[in-house]
């Protein structure tokens, strides 16, 4: 992979992202969700932010690797920009390259953005953007798995609604029962707010919940590189 | 056409001069081959950034392949330096084929295939394209074109090819005549529309083409299938102030208005009623259409 070619390739995804609509609305729904929550339960009182910080941002997760990636991968092929950008020498690996760096820098501002509104504490904003980062590479692989198979970009938003889905919901509604709780832990957006809940409380993070919640994005991190290196192989980025 | 004929194809590109084919879209991953990928390729439609300015996009290419001193040249070539910060997505096609050729300039390549190269109306942007294509008789690389349109093919400065089913033919080449000296003198020209024949007046026609091995007659914008050959007709017609003014157009010179000049080497007729409907005029048939009807 050539260095140049990927700093050329992701500034202009990063604009173009910048500048898309549908993208910048997507991006936004966490942040609105924020606002939204902190204005409608403003009478609850204490533990309101941790509840809005810990849904926005599984929210922004889930959204940034599965919704938007698998469109901005479409895009390029809908518009045969994939094509051009082919016969100039750019292979498969840097354009997929590009496009999942500027999805988590997306992921990471947008998780950025609910946290300083939720009044995350500054002093766990490091950890909580590693945990971030953690728990959305799994998932960007997904992502981009769906964008290969997406034709355009309505079949992109076809393909990856249920992946959202799938990503958001099972945390949300982990507390629900004992059987929605076990079968969440194997979703890295449930890792992230065990993980998260750990370190914001100050608990270590080597105790056997957060070993397992680590394992889990370590398996969903390396299991999608390899789920996505098999299907990159066998179907290309199809132009 | 199967990948057997494209053998001839790729001699015919090697040959130094622009070569132009008319075919079916189906044929340009098979004349692609023709080409290495470092070659220019043109397409047709897409591939561009609706949202980027004209420099942006160039700008953009010419970071990926690292050859950025050949901007400005891509610029000059496709005359785009006062449209630079337009943006994509208001570019008539016209000036969205030459920002593709001017990607292309830019990405370094010396050897060029276009799809489709003139297939629009902006009359400004077929000069420019029309101008380029001539510069590769004095250049080394090559250039070859692939237009679905027999008209926009004949137009494209350089050798005229079409493909078909069993081969390449050339455009260009004189067609073979049967000599038949007893044909009855007439003054009607029959064609027919829709499995029905009429009689028209030689007058009435505008023009006359041949393609794909038929003879279309155009009358008051009407497209009729003509039951004789080329050469027949202009023999019939000539009398009539028709002018055979090039391999596969004649052309009822009453109708013209005018004769529009492209590139040195490439010329079209204007008629009536035919908007800018372009009729092809062969580069040699201009001085005998010059010393006919002085001009």
């Amino acid at each position: 992979m050539n260095g140049k070619i990927i700093r050329t390739l992701f500034k202009k995804d990063l604009k173009s992202c910048l500048t898309n609509k549908t993208i910048l609305l997507s991006v936004l729904i966490p942040v609105f969700f924020c606002l939204l929550y902190r204005f409608l339960f403003s009478g609850l009182g204490e533990g309101l932010e941790d509840f809005v910080l810990n849904a926005c941002a599984v929210f922004a997760i889930s959204i940034v690797p599965t919704s938007i990636l698998p469109v901005m991968i479409a895009e390029e092929k809908e518009k045969y920009t994939l094509r051009s950008l082919m016969l100039a020498r750019v292979s498969g690996g840097e354009f997929l390259f590009s496009k999942i760096a500027v999805c988590l820098l997306l992921t990471l501002a947008d998780a950025a953005a609910v946290y300083f509104l939720s009044a995350g504490r500054p002093e766990d904003f490091l950890m909580y953007t590693a945990i971030i980062l953690l728990s959305s590479a799994g998932l960007c692989f997904l992502g981009a798995i769906a964008g290969l198979t997406a034709k355009d970009q309505a079949s992109a938003g076809t393909i990856s609604a249920p992946l959202t889905l799938l990503a958001m919901l099972p945390p949300l509604f982990a507390g629900f029962n004992d059987t929605i709780g076990k079968i969440a832990v194997i979703f890295p957006t449930t890792s992230y707010q065990t993980l998260f809940t750990s370190a914001s409380s100050d608990s270590s993070l080597t105790s056997g919940r957060n070993l397992a919640a680590l394992a889990v994005c370590a398996v969903w991190i390396i299991g999608g590189a390899v789920l996505f290196n098999l299907f990159y192989r066998k179907k290309g980025v199809d132009c | 056409m199967d990948n057997n004929h494209f053998p001839e194809a790729g001699q015919l590109i090697q040959s130094g001069k622009p070569v132009h084919f008319e075919g079916p879209l189906s044929t340009v991953p098979l004349l692609q081959k023709c080409f290495t990928p470092s070659d220019g390729f043109v397409e047709d439609s897409g591939a561009l950034y609706d949202n980027m300015s004209i420099k942006q996009y160039l700008s953009f290419f010419a970071g990926l392949s690292g050859s950025k001193q050949q901007l400005d040249s891509a610029v000059e070539q496709m005359h785009l330096a006062d449209i630079l910060k337009k943006k994509i997505s208001k570019c008539s096609d016209g000036e969205k084929v030459r920002l593709r050729i001017a990607r292309e300039i830019s990405k370094g390549a010396e050897d060029f295939f276009l799809v489709n190269p003139i297939a629009f109306a902006d009359e400004e942007s077929k000069k420019i394209i029309l101008g380029w294509m001539e510069t590769f008789y004095e250049k080394n690389g090559r250039l070859a074109t692939l237009s679905v349109s027999h008209r926009d093919t004949c137009i494209c400065p350089g050798g005229h090819y079409e493909i078909l089913e069993e081969g390449i033919r050339c455009i260009d080449q004189p067609e073979v005549t049967d000599e038949n000296p007893d044909l009855p003198v007439i003054s009607k020209i029959s064609v027919s529309y829709n499995e029905k024949t009429f009689l028209f007046n030689p007058e009435e026609i505008d023009y006359v083409e041949a393609n794909d091995g038929k003879v279309y007659v155009y009358v008051r914008q009407e497209q009729y299938l003509g039951s004789y050959k080329m050469s027949e007709l202009e023999e019939k017609l000539t009398k009539f102030g028709f002018f055979r003014c090039h391999r596969s157009y004649i052309v009822n010179m009453q109708k013209v208005t005018e004769l529009v000049k492209w590139t040195r080497n490439s010329y079209s007729l204007r008629l009536i009623g035919y908007g800018k409907t372009d009729v092809p005029l062969s580069k040699g048939k201009i001085q005998e259409l010059r010393g006919m009807y002085e001009f």
